[in-house]
């Protein structure tokens, strides 16, 4: 046990010194290698890494990250908000729902949650103050609805947690689909029984015509099927995730042609904005890898697990444990790199005293949802204030607080119900 | 000199879109191909596989300058300048170590598959030091620059500037 504090002392440290999270993460593995390992550890590391690099599966995650760039920088993301707001400003609330709904549908097919949430802000914030809205609340919904998508699949981070965990993608997505709407869902009565009791006024008040409102499904329409292409080519057993994404590129392109969007210089944003987030997330991928394949080798996951096994607290009280480290680290670390950190260590020991990995998966996504807009490390809310640069990021923090305890009860929800991810997952 | 390896890094990342796009255009037709003309060029997923590597080594170096590998700066933020430029030296030093880390032991891999002549296990059975080699010269690209980067936060941590390279972020003076 004094191997695991070690690393994890040596592990916060650096993370806290601000040294970059992929070397961290290689950092400890070569640390823990090189001290408890019985074979020279270090000249695995090129084979580790030339099989992670190339991996079949990992490839997924640059083509869902450029196929969120082609619709970002085309402009399709504005139209949908604008569509959506046609659809859902009827209702007490009235801009917050278009927020909610069009960050949870963008950052879906996106697999970007801060990318979805510098887009809708660019997009809403004039909005809000046509229509005089608070704009705390107003932040809030576009930085927690921009959380929304990384449970909704495609996820980007689903994928990563299934590379660590060895868990099937197929399983994953599908589990995520209801827990994603239903806390969208949760979102939008919170906005509307907030709005009904506040007697908010703020209600946009022009006269939307039923014409207008299905001529602004032509805006939806696109990202319906490209939702449709992904997930069914998946599901009818047509194509894997990642050849699933490759024709979810194309389709894009596609798109974005036949309305007349697509020029050089969105391809090139495009490329651009692909390799920064591929580089960045594969590095930290490739280190935590390493990473797991040191902690396998040298039993170190198989202890844990047998040390908590021999613990005999009961399942739910590790729960408990386990999802109080992961909100407090939450403040601190970001996302990705929380999860890269912590899943190769503590998924093989949830699993190991009993819960499902798919469940556990999908738990953990929502967590890690709440950390990405929990001060004082939370993206979304930086990006949203960053956008919007005006007024406080306090209101922004107070905006998205509300939200972050639906997500809470939204996790409860899931341990009292794991039927609500797992029914749909034995059809797969 | 930076400024000219910073221009480069960004040729690279074109270059490394151009093949990210011809991996998509291959994969979608081995999809369609396979299911609608039972037909089946079995090398996509080779080939793909190759990219996602040179497009990882290749784009560090670029990510590196546009400061996109994750920092925690919860701490950085509130320290002093001078601090502000410690940190930067033992990010940059840490970085270098696992950069040299890799980029000498991902030569091991090269060098073994030179040495054993080894092929892929595929029908296409690509000799694999050529993907390979290129997936090396990235790394050594990124170990360069950081090696340089690591000596520029040095020398700026004893004089009274500050450089753009190295600290945390873009608007950082």
């Amino acid at each position: 046990m004094s191997l695991v504090l070690i690393s994890v002392v040596v592990l916060l440290c650096l993370l806290f010194l601000s040294v970059p999270v992929a070397s961290t993460i290689a950092g400890v593995g070569m640390l823990v290698g090189y001290f408890f390992s019985d074979f020279p550890i270090f000249e695995s590391i090129g084979e580790v890494t030339w099989s992670a690099s190339t991996d079949f599966l990992l490839l997924s995650i640059p083509f869902f990250v450029l196929l969120g760039e082609i619709l970002l920088h085309s402009g399709i993301a504005k139209n949908i908000y604008f569509a959506l707001q046609k659809w859902l400003s009827w209702l007490p609330g009235g801009l917050l729902h278009a927020n909610i709904a069009s960050s949870a549908i963008f950052s879906s097919i996106s697999g970007s949650s801060v990318a979805t949430a510098a887009t809708i802000t660019t997009v809403a914030m004039p909005q809000s103050e046509k229509y005089g809205y608070k704009p705390g609340l107003f932040a809030g919904t576009i930085a927690a609805g921009g959380t929304l998508g990384i449970l909704i699949p495609p996820s980007i981070n689903l994928i990563v947690y299934g590379f660590l965990t060895n868990s099937s993608i197929p399983k994953l997505f599908i589990a995520g689909l209801v827990p994603g709407i239903l806390l969208s869902l949760l979102f939008m009565t919170f906005i509307l029984i907030y709005s009904l009791i506040k007697k908010d006024s703020s209600i946009v008040n022009d006269k939307v015509t039923w014409g207008e409102r299905l001529s602004a499904l032509k805006d939806l329409v696109p990202i319906l099927i490209l939702f449709v292409l992904i997930m069914g080519s998946i599901y009818t057993g047509f194509a894997t995730p990642t050849e699933s994404a490759a024709i979810g590129v194309l389709a894009a392109l596609a798109i974005v042609y036949f309305n007349s969007l697509l020029t050089l210089d969105v391809i090139k944003k495009s490329i651009q904005g692909t390799i920064r987030t591929t580089g960045m997330i594969m590095f930290i991928i490739v280190a935590a890898n390493f990473l797991n394949f040191v902690l396998v080798s040298i039993g170190l996951t198989d202890e844990l697990a047998y040390f908590v096994e021999e613990l005999e607290i009961s399942k739910y009280t590790m729960l408990f444990v386990v999802t109080i480290l992961f909100i407090v680290l939450g403040l601190f670390i970001e996302t990705l790199s929380l999860m890269v950190i912590t899943i190769p260590i503590i998924a093989p020991v949830m699993i190991a005293i009993g819960f499902d990995s798919i469940w556990f998966g999908i738990y953990l996504i929502i967590l890690i949802e709440m950390a990405l807009i929990t001060p004082p490390v939370g993206l979304n809310l930086y990006v949203v204030q960053g956008i919007r640069n005006k007024g406080n990021i306090t209101e922004v923090m107070k905006g998205c607080f509300p939200f972050v305890l639906i997500m809470l009860l939204m996790a409860f929800l899931l341990v009292l119900f794991p039927q609500i991810t797992l029914f749909l997952v034995q059809y797969v | 000199m930076v400024k000219k390896l910073k221009k480069n890094s960004e040729y690279f990342i074109y270059l490394c879109g151009i093949l990210l796009f011809s991996s998509v255009l291959l994969i979608s037709a081995e999809v369609v191909l396979r299911k609608f003309f039972l037909f089946s060029f079995g090398a996509a997923d080779e080939l793909s596989g190759y990219v996602l590597g040179i497009i990882i080594s290749w784009s560090l170096t670029y990510v590196l300058f546009e400061k996109m590998h994750i920092r925690i700066d919860v701490i950085y933020e509130k320290i002093s300048h001078k601090s502000k430029k410690l940190f930067d030296v033992i990010a940059m030093f840490f970085t270098f170590c696992f950069s040299l880390l890799l980029t000498y032991f991902s030569f091991d891999v090269v060098y073994t598959s030179i040495i054993k002549n080894s092929t892929a296990n595929t029908p296409l059975g690509t000799p694999l030091w050529i993907p390979q080699l290129i997936w090396w010269l990235g790394f050594a690209f990124f170990s360069v620059v950081v090696c340089i980067l690591l000596v520029m936060s040095i020398r700026t941590f004893f004089s009274n500037k500050s450089n753009d390279y190295t600290s945390v972020s873009k608007e950082q003076s």
